[in-house]
């Protein structure tokens, strides 16, 4: 009972809180879970280990990309506006120039993906969606994570098998496919 | 905490309700497997797009848990003090399946795997450490270089060049 306004969240709940990093195929690449409820993005973001790493230089490998005619190294995360400004964090621009306006919108069509995430991932698993039954929040967390990693499962296949259906058939073989049309025609 | 499964939960105690006499795990077994796999020579009952929809895994995804969770040990079907076979290793990934899909109540889970609520409760948990414990290495590691470069080209495919 002396946790219970730590865990204490702005709906009245007591929920613990999940923090992912997807890409566009909603694979998972990061999840922090087990904070108290209380907490808000920033702060949560304030002791992700995630974002720690990236504080201390060891996490995002030095990758290059050309981003109008600029060459880049630094990889970037898309996030929504509470977030604080920083290299690797790419807000919504707030300015009223039609470049602005532009990038905005660019900006907020793929963050849909983010939303797209847990969308996914409450439909996937719904026990992250009902009151939990669990007896402690060392369980919760391994629920939770647990979720995380079927999903991406299941993800891994999706993407092998989409792989095997727009597979490269070797130039041969198309011809002899071809040969063989032909021959009965 | 979860660490401490060996503590007891009800059981054979003084002062607690006797074990359930027909608990029947072959008969819920059974139909598991004639709905989603073919028993006996026949076809399933349920189709390829049912079982994706109730277990909420593609078979191919389903089946290698199962062969992983055959080589646990509390997955394993044991026989009780009767001779009698318990819970298979099927009831017992289906159970966890099915709490995680739809979060439902422990208890309603009865109908297929003849499992008490606290039972549910517990395979639950276990099947939670053993998923994190087994794939975590695997499938939810740091992306490596090639990794972010292809999620960079997913990007640009996308339209977003940053």
């Amino acid at each position: 009972m002396s946790l219970h306004g730590q865990y204490q969240g702005k709906s009245m709940k007591k929920p613990i809180v999940m923090e992912t990093a997807a890409d566009t195929d909603l694979y998972h690449w990061h999840v922090y879970i087990g904070l108290p409820g209380a907490m808000n993005d920033v702060k949560v973001m304030a002791v992700s280990p995630l974002f720690q790493s990236m504080l201390s230089g060891s996490f995002p490998l030095p990758i290059s990309y050309t981003v109008n005619c600029v060459e880049r190294t630094l990889p970037y995360y898309l996030c929504d506006g509470i977030y604080p400004e920083h290299p690797v964090l790419i807000n919504k621009s707030k300015g009223d120039s039609e470049e602005d306006k532009y990038f905005a919108g660019q900006q907020e069509g793929r963050r849909k993906d983010a939303e797209r995430v847990y969308g996914v991932l409450y439909q996937e698993r719904q026990v992250l969606d009902r009151p939990a039954r669990f007896h402690s929040v060392q369980a919760l967390v391994e629920v939770g994570t647990c979720c995380a990693i079927l999903h991406n499962m299941i993800v891994t296949h999706r993407r092998k098998e989409a792989h095997a259906r727009f597979r490269y058939v070797p130039a041969h073989s198309r011809r002899l496919l071809l040969l063989f049309v032909c021959l009965f025609a | 905490m979860i660490g401490d499964f060996d503590a007891r939960r009800g059981g054979p105690l003084p002062g607690k309700a006797p074990n359930k006499q027909q608990r029947n795990f072959a008969s819920g077994e059974r139909g598991l497997l004639r709905d989603y796999f073919g028993v006996d020579g026949d076809p399933s009952v349920r189709d390829e797009k049912d079982f994706t929809r109730r277990f909420r895994l593609p078979r191919i995804v389903f089946d290698r848990v199962y062969r992983d969770l055959l080589s646990e040990p509390y997955f394993q079907q044991l026989l009780n003090a009767t001779g009698e076979p318990q819970a298979s290793t099927l009831q017992k990934l289906t159970t966890a399946l099915r709490v995680l899909a739809f979060g439902v109540a422990y208890d309603s889970v009865d109908e297929y795997v003849r499992f008490s609520e606290s039972a549910v409760s517990e395979t639950v948990d276990r099947f939670a450490r053993f998923v994190v414990d087994k794939y975590q290495p695997v499938y939810l590691s740091k992306p490596t270089f090639s990794d972010l470069q292809r999620v960079l080209s997913d990007y640009e495919n996308a339209g977003f060049w940053g």
